[in-house]
C-alpha cells in the first residue's frame, strides 16, 4: 500500500474478503470498517462514531491493545500480530487474530488492522496443534474426562484423566472409537443418544455411560455430548466431556436399598428378604456373585462357590480379627476358581458378629475402599433393622398380650362384677319375699359368676406364663404328654368313660413348652362335652409331615361329636368366641388360648370336618408344630 | 310397665335382666344371644317390644352390626333401644343411627329397671 491510493481504489476489494478490516486514525478513532467486519461484529457505521477500538475489546484483553498504543504514542514499533477477544454489539464474544499495519489513508497517517475471527473457524481444520493445545490447557487441570472422535469413530484427543481411568495410553486408545470402552448396555444407549440427537436436531446431549477400564472395573460417567461440524455445516466428528459419578451414584443407590428396606421390620415374612438384600448390593457394586451367611446358615446365596467354601471359617475369622471387614488379597481360591476380587463384611446382631455378606467379582480390585465404606455401613444399617424387625414382633406380640389382659378385664370381668352385683342387688331387695328355691338359684348362679371369674384369672395366669415360655422352647415328646392328658380327662369325667385311640409312635416329638398338654386337654375336654355320644369318642394320630420345606409333625384330633358350622369355624380361635350354644358359661378363651399356644411355638391349629361337606358327623382338629428332628 | 327383648350372649346376665326388671313391673317378651336369631325373632313377635336391650360385645355379629340391621328392617323406628357399650366411637355411631340411651357395665340391675321406666314416659 502506498499513500497514493486512495481507499475507493480497495473498497470493493476490502468488503469481498472474509477478513474484517478497520482503519485508525490519531490512534484510537476508527475511521473505516469493511462490510466484513459489519456483518461479524453487528455494529452499524453510526455505532463506531464515538467508539474507539478499546472499547470494542474484552475487558481482559484491553492491556494488550493499551500497551500497543502507548508504544505508538512513544513512536515506537509495536508488534504487528496480536490475539485478542472482541466484543459483539449483542455482547458475545468472537476471537479474533488481529495484523495491524501503517498507511497513509485520506492524506492522513493511519493504521490498518486486519481481522481474522479465529473462534468461527472449525479449529481442527485450521491448525490441529492449536487445538490440542487449548484442549490440553483446557483438560488438564480438570477432573472432566474430555475425548474427541472424528468423523469416523476414531479418537482424535483424550485427556490424561480419561486416559488414567482407562488404564491405557493414548496411543492404544487412539487406536479405538469411544464406543469400544463402553460396557454393552451403555452402547445401546449412546446408540440411542445418537439417534434421538440427529432426528431432534440437537447439537449437543446429556446422558450416563458406563465405562470399563482395563482390568473390566466398571464406573458410571455423565457425558455431555455435541457434533462437531465444519464450516460447510457438515459433521466432522464429536466432542464428549466426562464427569465421573461413580461415587455419586453408588451412595445414592445404597441411600435409596436402605431406604427400601427401612420398614421391613414390620413384614412378617422374611423369606426373600436377604435374597433381595444381595441382588441389590451385587447391582450396585457390579459383583457377579454373593452370599449372606446368618445365624449358622446360608440365607442367600448368587453365583457357584468352591466346594472348600467354609462360611463357618469366614465368620470365625471376623470374630478373631474383631474387624467389621475381611480383607482377601491373592489367593481366592476357597471362594471360586473365577473370583479375582471379593468383599467380606460382617452382619452383627447384639453386637456380635453373627454372618456376614460377601460379594465376588472375576474383575480384579472391583472394590474400592470408598465402596467397602459404603457397604460396611450398609451391612451395620442393615443389621439394625434386621435386629428391629424382631423387636418388632416381639412388641406386636406384647402388645396383643396386653390387649388380650385388657380386654379380658374389661368384658369378662365386667360381666361378671354386673352379674354378681346385680344378683347380690336382688338380695338384698328382696331377700325376705323371695321363694327359697329362687333364692338359692341367684346364690348359686352368684357362685358360677365367681367360679368363672376364677377359671378367667386361671387364664391370665397362663397367659403370663405363655409370655415367660416363649423364650424357653424345649423338645416335648408328644406321646407321652397326650397320655398324661387323656388320663386327666378320664378322672375328671369319672364314672363317665371315654373311648379314645391313639395312634403316635413314642419318640415323635416337637419343639414346645409345658402348655401343650393344657392345649390337648382343652381338645379332649371339648371333645367329651359336645357330642351326642353316650361314650364320646376321640381318635389321636401323629405323623411327620413336610410344611414349606420345613419337617413338622402333624398331631389330628377326629371326634364324633356335633361338629361346628363352617362359617362359625373360623371365630372360635378369635378371642370373643362364645357365638355357639355349645360353649355356654365357658370362659371362651379355651381355643383362643390354644391358638396363641401354638402359634407361640410357631405352629399352626386348624378345624376340619371329619366327614367333607358335613360339618354335623364330628370336627378334626388338626395341629402342626415344628419337629424336633 | 314396659314390654323389653334382650340381646346378650350372656345367659346369667339374660336372668338376672328377667329377674331384676320384673320387679320394676317390666315383662321380658323374648331373649336371643346373637344379632341374627333377635331379628328373627322380633320379627315374628304380634307387637315390637318397647325397649330392645342391646348389648355390643357379643361374638358372630356385635352390638353395631345388629343395630344396621334393626334399622334396616325399620324395627328401631317401633321400639326404643337401650344400648350397652362403654366405648365413644361406638357411641357416637349407634348415636347416628337413632340411640338415644346408653349404659355400660357394670350397673345396677334396680337402677336399670328405673331408667327403662323414664325411657317409656
Amino acid at each position: 500500500m502506498s499513500g497514493k491510493q486512495t481507499l475507493e481504489d480497495f473498497e470493493d476489494f476490502f468488503d469481498s474478503t472474509t477478513l474484517s478490516i478497520v482503519i485508525i486514525q490519531d490512534i484510537h478513532k476508527i475511521v473505516y470498517a469493511n462490510q466484513t467486519f459489519f456483518d461479524a461484529s453487528g455494529y452499524k457505521p453510526e455505532d463506531l462514531n464515538e467508539t474507539t477500538l478499546t472499547d470494542l475489546v474484552h475487558e481482559d484483553d484491553r492491556p494488550i491493545v493499551q500497551e500497543r498504543i502507548k508504544l505508538l504514542e512513544a513512536g515506537e514499533k509495536p508488534e504487528t500480530t496480536m490475539q485478542v477477544r472482541i466484543i459483539r454489539k449483542d455482547g458475545t464474544i468472537a476471537l479474533s487474530r488481529i495484523q495491524a499495519y501503517d498507511l497513509i489513508f485520506n492524506n492522513k497517517k493511519s493504521r490498518i488492522l486486519v481481522g481474522s475471527n479465529i473462534s468461527a473457524d472449525p479449529l481442527i481444520e485450521q491448525s490441529p496443534e492449536l487445538v490440542s493445545s487449548i484442549l490440553q490447557t483446557l483438560t488438564t487441570h480438570s477432573q472432566l474426562g474430555f475425548w474427541v472422535d472424528d468423523i469416523n469413530d476414531h479418537t482424535i484427543f483424550i485427556n490424561d484423566r480419561l486416559c488414567e481411568f482407562l488404564g491405557y495410553s493414548f496411543e492404544e486408545i487412539s487406536e479405538h472409537s469411544v464406543t469400544d470402552f463402553f460396557h454393552p448396555d451403555s452402547q445401546e444407549i449412546y446408540y440411542q443418544v445418537l439417534k434421538e440427537r440427529m432426528e431432534k436436531n440437537l447439537t449437543a446431549s446429556s446422558y450416563e455411560l458406563v465405562l470399563i477400564n482395563k482390568d473390566g472395573r466398571p464406573s458410571t460417567f455423565r457425558v455431555i455430548g455435541s457434533l462437531l461440524y465444519d464450516r460447510a455445516n457438515n459433521p466432522i466428528g464429536s466432542v464428549g466431556f466426562f464427569t465421573n459419578i461413580e461415587a455419586t451414584k453408588k451412595l445414592s443407590l445404597t441411600v435409596s436399598v436402605l431406604n427400601k428396606y427401612a420398614l421391613f421390620s414390620r413384614y412378617k415374612d422374611l423369606s426373600s428378604f436377604w435374597d433381595n438384600v444381595l441382588n441389590d448390593l451385587m447391582d450396585i457394586y457390579y459383583a457377579e456373585g454373593g452370599l449372606v451367611f446368618l445365624d449358622g446358615e446360608t440365607v442367600a446365596q448368587k453365583g457357584e462357590f468352591s466346594p472348600n467354601f467354609n462360611p463357618q471359617l469366614i465368620l470365625e475369622d471376623i470374630a478373631k480379627s474383631g474387624e467389621n471387614v475381611l480383607h482377601f488379597h491373592k489367593d481366592f481360591s476357597n471362594i471360586s476358581e473365577e473370583t479375582r476380587s471379593c468383599v467380606v463384611i460382617s452382619l452383627h446382631l447384639n453386637q456380635v458378629p453373627a454372618g456376614f455378606i460377601l460379594l465376588n467379582s472375576s474383575i480384579s480390585n472391583l472394590f474400592l475402599p470408598e465402596d467397602i465404606d459404603l457397604i460396611t455401613a450398609f451391612c451395620s444399617q442393615i443389621s439394625l433393622n434386621y435386629e428391629h424387625h424382631f423387636l418388632y414382633l416381639q412388641s406386636e406380640e406384647e402388645r396383643e398380650f396386653v390387649s388380650v389382659l385388657l380386654d379380658i378385664i374389661s368384658h369378662d370381668f365386667l360381666n361378671a362384677n354386673t352379674s354378681v352385683h346385680g344378683y347380690l342387688e336382688l338380695l338384698n331387695q328382696s331377700a325376705e319375699s323371695v321363694e327359697p328355691a329362687k333364692l338359692k338359684e341367684y346364690i348359686q348362679r352368684s357362685i358360677s359368676v365367681v367360679e368363672r371369674s376364677e377359671r378367667i384369672l386361671q387364664t391370665v395366669q397362663q397367659l403370663t406364663k405363655i409370655q415367660k415360655e416363649r423364650k424357653t422352647r424345649k423338645l416335648v415328646y408328644i406321646r407321652s404328654l397326650l397320655e398324661n392328658a387323656i388320663e386327666m380327662q378320664k378322672s375328671i369325667i369319672y364314672p363317665k368313660l371315654i373311648n379314645i385311640k391313639l395312634d403316635c409312635a413314642k419318640n415323635e416329638n416337637v419343639i414346645a413348652g409345658d402348655l401343650l398338654e393344657n392345649v390337648f386337654e382343652n381338645i379332649i375336654n371339648n371333645s367329651i362335652k359336645y357330642t351326642n355320644e353316650e361314650i364320646p369318642k376321640l381318635d389321636i394320630i401323629c405323623q411327620s409331615v413336610k410344611l414349606d420345606g420345613e419337617d413338622m409333625v402333624e398331631i389330628k384330633f377326629t371326634d364324633y361329636g356335633i361338629g361346628i358350622p363352617d362359617e362359625v369355624k373360623p371365630m372360635f380361635f378369635k378371642r370373643l368366641s362364645r357365638g355357639d350354644h355349645r360353649f355356654q358359661g365357658g370362659s371362651g378363651l379355651g381355643l383362643y388360648m390354644a391358638r396363641v399356644i401354638i402359634n407361640s411355638y410357631n405352629g399352626q391349629i386348624r378345624f376340619e370336618n371329619r366327614v367333607a361337606n358335613d360339618h354335623t358327623k364330628g370336627t378334626v382338629v388338626v395341629i402342626v408344630l415344628p419337629s424336633g428332628g | 310397665m314396659a314390654t323389653i327383648y334382650i340381646i346378650d350372649d350372656e345367659e346369667t346376665i339374660q336372668f338376672l335382666y328377667k329377674e331384676g326388671l320384673s320387679l320394676e313391673g317390666h315383662k321380658i317378651i323374648g331373649t336371643a344371644q346373637n344379632g341374627s336369631k333377635a331379628i328373627e325373632e322380633i320379627n315374628k313377635l304380634k307387637k315390637y317390644p318397647d325397649v330392645i336391650i342391646l348389648d355390643h360385645r357379643m361374638p358372630i355379629k356385635n352390638g353395631l352390626d345388629t343395630l344396621k340391621e334393626l334399622k334396616e328392617y325399620k324395627i328401631i323406628n317401633k321400639s326404643k333401644i337401650l344400648f350397652i357399650t362403654a366405648d365413644p366411637t361406638v357411641r357416637e355411631e349407634a348415636g347416628k343411627l337413632g340411640v338415644t340411651s346408653f349404659i355400660q357395665k357394670p350397673f345396677s340391675i334396680i337402677k336399670l329397671g328405673k331408667m327403662i321406666t323414664e325411657m317409656i314416659k
